[in-house]
């Protein structure tokens, strides 16, 4: 009976790895495509697989000896004498002393990428100088939709509304590149503004306008999502995030412009 | 401890289990609740439920044989409701039993294994019964191959997936928008008591924010609009991630839940006054009146007859109705309501500007400005004289409709009873669209089943209402004016005349 | 470990019974699957197919054509004249507001002493009492009123305060007033008429009515919430209001029976199907009684 539990946590301890080790390839692993499509969401999944590493080889670790120890008890003859241990004063400082700094290497390891997304001005460009973030849109998030607040062409976005801003629902457009920011703020209650293959995500806090930056390398659409339980319909709160190149950008809020201030004239048709 | 034991022991067996049966008792009530679940129903109104028994009846069942349940859709055709499928017709017959067809829509709409129906010649079903599966169809040729025996003659018509959209549309309906419309789209689905405005009664056919003039239906682009933008400032969210297919036929389902509860409507109201127990117990109880004032003036008078006597002259009177009058009342209103709806869905009905926008200019919005605080609009009684939507109107207590009695509550209401706040047009926040030419609308056709009135074609001319577009726009931006402080009628009057020049 | 199973045999084959009863739990609701569910999402509806046409309305048509009054009757013509009359006693009922009084508007509706037209007697006859078949008979050619009518708005005050037009005749609707006044018709047939009319407006607002209504319907201005008026759009000659003194007349009835209809705004219907009978030419003099309870005083 022993052995069973022996080889039983043994094997559980073996599929555990298994599974972890294939679930990048089978795409059970991150949102999507399993990478992340900005640089600063590169930098959280470089954590996520240092943090993986580091506890992957612990949990080896720890098994090897769980299993060790179950089969050794098993497998011990009644002859045989239990060998009582009056404790170690020296393998309690080890183990004490080797997991903290662990994990204290893992405190200090990620506070270049808290402060890359909390700090303004800590990502810095190749010159050494602070990365510019471009103030692309106010997002509103309400029971249950986002509704986006953007400055006109060649504006600059204004905490209060402006008569030319151009307004959009569900719909982030953002231009690839730079670094854009947002302000994040919430109408009701509390949301969180969250888009998984940006790895970028912050709640909305009632009273409060927060500055969210993130960064989109590839154009095309992002899911983007409600990420704290904000009633009956948190489920469906999904929008989408358009990364657009550059030009395409302003072309898009040209356009969306022309349509926003539509005065619905149309030229008769010459008959 | 001890005691525990021998308090336990003096028992009987079972209970010794302690946590155990809890657990146990716990686990069989969790089961004891579940059941098959709700089943979905199309619900009446109260005006249906007030009819006398057989009026009441055949309403109910007028309502089923013509637009079904929510498990058995009737799509009746007189209606321009976008069902779905395609039809088409049978030009000749091959030897083999195949068919050569005209088709209606597009031909690449007929595959393998869609149901088919015949709506028209010798195998058309009581209920669809007889229907067919396509086994083949080659869109060049327009050669139909059918599975089964029966086989159509020249000129039958039939349909290919009929009610597809309806199917789709009453499943994006039920997952998106019943919790707050309700399943007969009334409103008052689950959630929809705790929203503050409520969610919209399709069944008086009325909605608010449209592009047709006043007294017109919503056309399609309307409700679409609606749907994938939402509605800021209320719980109609924007369901822009829909898709262009979904959005159309839930547009088409509700445009359908609308026309049903229209119907429901006024069919009832053709009945109501003779047959509805509220009037007929009204109507005896002022003839009950009548006869004591007679009596106590000495005059001859015939004994009026009693409430349940009442009842029973009507109901013999409906059975008369019935055979009659029934018929073309049900034919008279499905005709109304297929005129409404087709006429809104025209381009005629759609206002649009005959001029373009005046130019946003300080003396445009000074213009719009005169003409908000005018005797000629009289926008300000409503709107507030700094636009903030707290006019002198929101403080009186107006009229109900078709009725000699008045809302209990100060301020206006909407044509669903429930009271209404006019616009605070300092916030930046329309309903209906923030377009130029959705505000045009607004003032050109006013807003339906609301006192917003229309001011186009008559009263104001275009640009004047450009001038006013340009001035409403304008408001979110500049200084905040401090409200009048009086709120009585003459201090108002004074100080609007005043501004007014 | 053995021990606690054998004590507790019944919840763990409770436990296990749920486990098994519950193992399809994927896509269902305890035991009945999601799409069976009529309120979900998933459930696929069966939709009937519904011809446009069908025996019912070639039935209906037939039928009513043949129902209405015994109208086109070879008995002649006849006119019906009477009186509405207000028995008993009933005190005036006060002002709807006096000259000078603090209303909206004051300048141009408080010139002059507002009564309250709910309820006007004068000799003891009773004012805007409707009078009108209650079943429409299908009258064939006739005057459909080609010519329009005025309806206007003097001192905030709706001019006449009851009215009957034939369907398809233009009503216009004036504003004698130096203010704005939004005319806001509620009817049951047709749509709701909703405008602004503007101040000194002499050529008037057209507004059509295209459906017969059943029974009157009110007009209000939802600018000045005092203003009330009634409309009852028809589609043949047969209907009158009663004037100050409670007389009325209606003109070529066919001979035969009808059944008429009494309304009026204070007592709501008094007649629902008051029987008379036509003779060719004059008729005895219809009065109808109207008693102070009855209009809810």
């Amino acid at each position: 009976m022993g052995r069973f539990w022996a080889i039983f946590f043994g094997l559980a301890a073996v599929i555990t790895f298994v599974v972890s080790w294939i679930s990048p390839g089978m795409n059970w692993w991150f949102p999507g495509d399993q990478l992340a499509h900005s640089t600063l969401g590169g930098k959280i999944d470089d954590l996520f697989y240092l943090t993986m590493v580091i506890v992957a080889v612990t949990f080896v670790a720890t098994n090897v000896a769980l299993v060790y120890a179950l089969w050794r008890g098993a497998t011990i003859r009644s002859d045989e004498r239990v060998w009582f241990s009056h404790g170690s004063h020296s393998l309690e400082v080890i183990w004490t002393i080797v997991p903290a700094s662990v994990l204290l290497f893992i405190a200090l390891y990620q506070l270049d990428v808290w402060a890359a997304y909390r700090i303004k001005g800590f990502v810095k460009d190749s010159d050494g100088k602070p990365k510019q973030i471009v103030a692309v849109a106010e997002v509103t998030a309400r029971q249950f939709e986002w509704r986006i607040r953007y400055p006109a062409r060649g504006k600059t976005l204004q905490p209060k509304p402006q008569p030319d801003d151009v307004y959009t629902v569900n719909e982030l457009h953002i231009p690839t590149g730079d670094l854009v920011s947002i302000t994040l703020r919430t109408d009701d209650v509390q949301h969180a503004f969250f888009i998984p293959e940006l790895r970028v995500k912050q709640d909305a806090v009632p009273g409060k306008l927060i500055p969210v930056w993130f960064d989109a390398l590839e154009t095309r659409e992002y899911e983007m999502l409600c990420a704290e339980l904000c009633g009956w319909g948190h489920y469906k709160m999904k929008a989408k995030c358009v990364a657009h190149s550059v030009e395409d950008f302003e072309a898009w809020k040209d356009k969306a412009s022309a349509e926003q201030f539509d005065d619905g004239y149309r030229q008769p048709v010459a008959e | 401890m001890m005691f525990r034991a021998t308090f336990l022991s003096t028992l009987p067996r079972p209970s010794r289990m302690g946590f155990p049966s809890v657990l146990l008792c716990g686990l069989a009530l969790f089961h004891l609740g579940c059941g098959p679940g709700p089943q979905a129903e199309f619900k009446f109104r109260d005006s249906t439920v007030d009819l006398i028994g057989d009026a009441n009846r055949e309403v109910k069942k007028t309502l089923k044989d013509n637009f079904g349940t929510p498990q058995t859709l009737v799509a009746w055709e007189r209606f321009p409701v976008e069902y779905g499928g395609v039809k088409g017709a049978v030009t000749s017959i091959g030897e083999d039993k195949s068919l050569v067809v005209t088709v209606d829509g597009d031909p690449k709409m007929i595959q393998q294994k869609d149901p088919l129906i015949w709506i028209s010649g010798s195998l058309v079903g009581e209920k669809n019964a007889t229907s067919a599966t396509v086994k083949s169809f080659d869109p060049e040729s327009k050669k139909l191959v059918l599975e089964g025996a029966a086989v159509a003659a020249v000129g039958d018509r039939f349909a290919v997936d009929f009610g597809k959209d309806l199917q789709d549309g009453r499943k994006i309906y039920m997952k998106n928008c019943m919790h707050c419309h309700g399943v007969s789209g009334d409103g008052a689905g689950p959630t929809g008591e705790f929203l503050n405005p409520r969610p919209r009664d399709y069944r008086n056919g009325t909605f608010k924010f449209t592009s047709t003039r006043t007294g017109e239906k919503p056309n399609r682009d309307d409700l679409d609009r609606i749907v994938r933008y939402g509605i800021p400032g209320t719980y109609m969210p924007s369901f822009l991630l829909l898709g262009d297919h979904e959005t159309a036929v839930v547009v088409e389902y509700v445009r359908w839940l609308s026309i049903r509860g229209e119907f429901e409507k006024r069919l009832v109201a053709e009945l109501a006054s003779d047959y509805s127990k509220t009037a007929i117990n009204d109507a005896a109880s002022k003839a009950e009146a009548a006869y004591k004032e007679k009596v106590k003036n000495g005059e001859a008078a015939e004994k009026a007859p009693s409430q349940s006597t009442a009842r029973q002259n009507a109901t013999n009177e409906f059975k008369k109705y019935f055979t009659e009058d029934y018929p073309a009342a049900i034919e008279e209103t499905a005709n109304l309501l297929a005129e409404y709806w087709n006429r809104g869905q025209e381009a005629e009905s759609v206002v649009v500007p005959s001029v373009h926008r005046v130019n946003d200019t300080p003396e445009s919005r000074e213009r719009g400005r005169l003409l908000y605080l005018s005797d000629k609009t009289k926008c300000y009684t409503c709107h507030g004289v700094t636009g903030r939507g707290d006019g002198s109107a929101t403080e009186d207590f107006w009229p109900k409709p078709n009725s000699s009695e008045k809302f209990s509550k100060r301020g206006l209401h909407d044509e669903w009873g429930n009271q209404l706040k006019p616009r605070n047009l300092t916030l930046g926040q329309y309903r209906g669209g923030r377009r130029p030419v959705d505000l045009f609308r607004r003032v050109y056709a006013g807003i339906k089943g609301t006192p917003m009135p229309a001011f186009g074609g008559t009263a104001l001319k275009d640009d004047e209402i450009w001038d006013l577009v340009n001035y409403v726009m304008s408001l979110p931006y500049t200084e905040k004016q401090p409200s009048p402080a009086a709120s009585s009628h003459g201090n108002v009057a004074k100080r609007e005349e005043k501004s007014a020049h | 470990m053995t021990k606690i199973l054998k004590d507790s045999w019944i919840l763990s084959s409770l436990f296990l019974a749920s486990v098994v009863s519950l193992s399809g739990c994927g896509n269902k609701f305890v035991g009945v699957e999601y799409k069976d569910l009529s309120s979900g999402a998933h459930y696929t509806p069966v939709v009937v197919y519904k011809a446009s046409s069908s025996a019912t309305a070639a039935a209906g048509a037939t039928s009513s054509e043949a129902t209405g009054q015994e109208a086109t009757s070879a008995g002649g013509t006849g006119t019906l004249r009477g009186r509405i009359e207000l028995t008993g006693n009933m005190a005036p009922l006060p002002l709807l507001h006096g000259k000078g009084a603090e209303v909206k508007d004051a300048a141009v509706c408080a010139v002059v002493d507002i009564p309250d037209q709910t309820i006007v007697t004068k000799d003891g006859g009773l004012a805007n009492v409707f009078i009108y078949l209650r079943k429409p008979p299908k009258v064939t050619g006739g005057n459909v009123g080609e010519a329009s009518i005025i309806f206007d708005q003097k001192n905030c005050v709706f001019k006449p305060h009851a009215m009957i037009m034939r369907v398809g005749q233009t009503v216009k609707i004036l504003n004698s007033d130096g203010v704005a006044h939004n005319t806001h018709t509620f009817g049951q047939k047709n749509p709701q008429f909703n405008s602004i009319v503007s101040p000194n407006d002499a050529v008037g607002v057209p507004l059509i009515y295209k459906k017969a209504e059943q029974d009157p319907i009110s007009v209000v201005c939802d600018i000045h919430p005092w203003m009330k008026g009634y409309h009852l759009p028809v589609d043949h000659p047969f209907a009158a209001i009663s004037a100050e003194d409670g007389s009325f007349e209606i003109k070529d009835l066919p001979a035969g029976k009808h059944e008429f209809k009494v309304w009026h705004e204070a007592g709501g219907l008094i007649e629902k199907a008051l029987v008379v009978t036509i003779k060719p030419g004059d008729n005895d003099p219809l009065t109808v009684k109207v008693s102070p309870a009855q209009l809810g005083k």
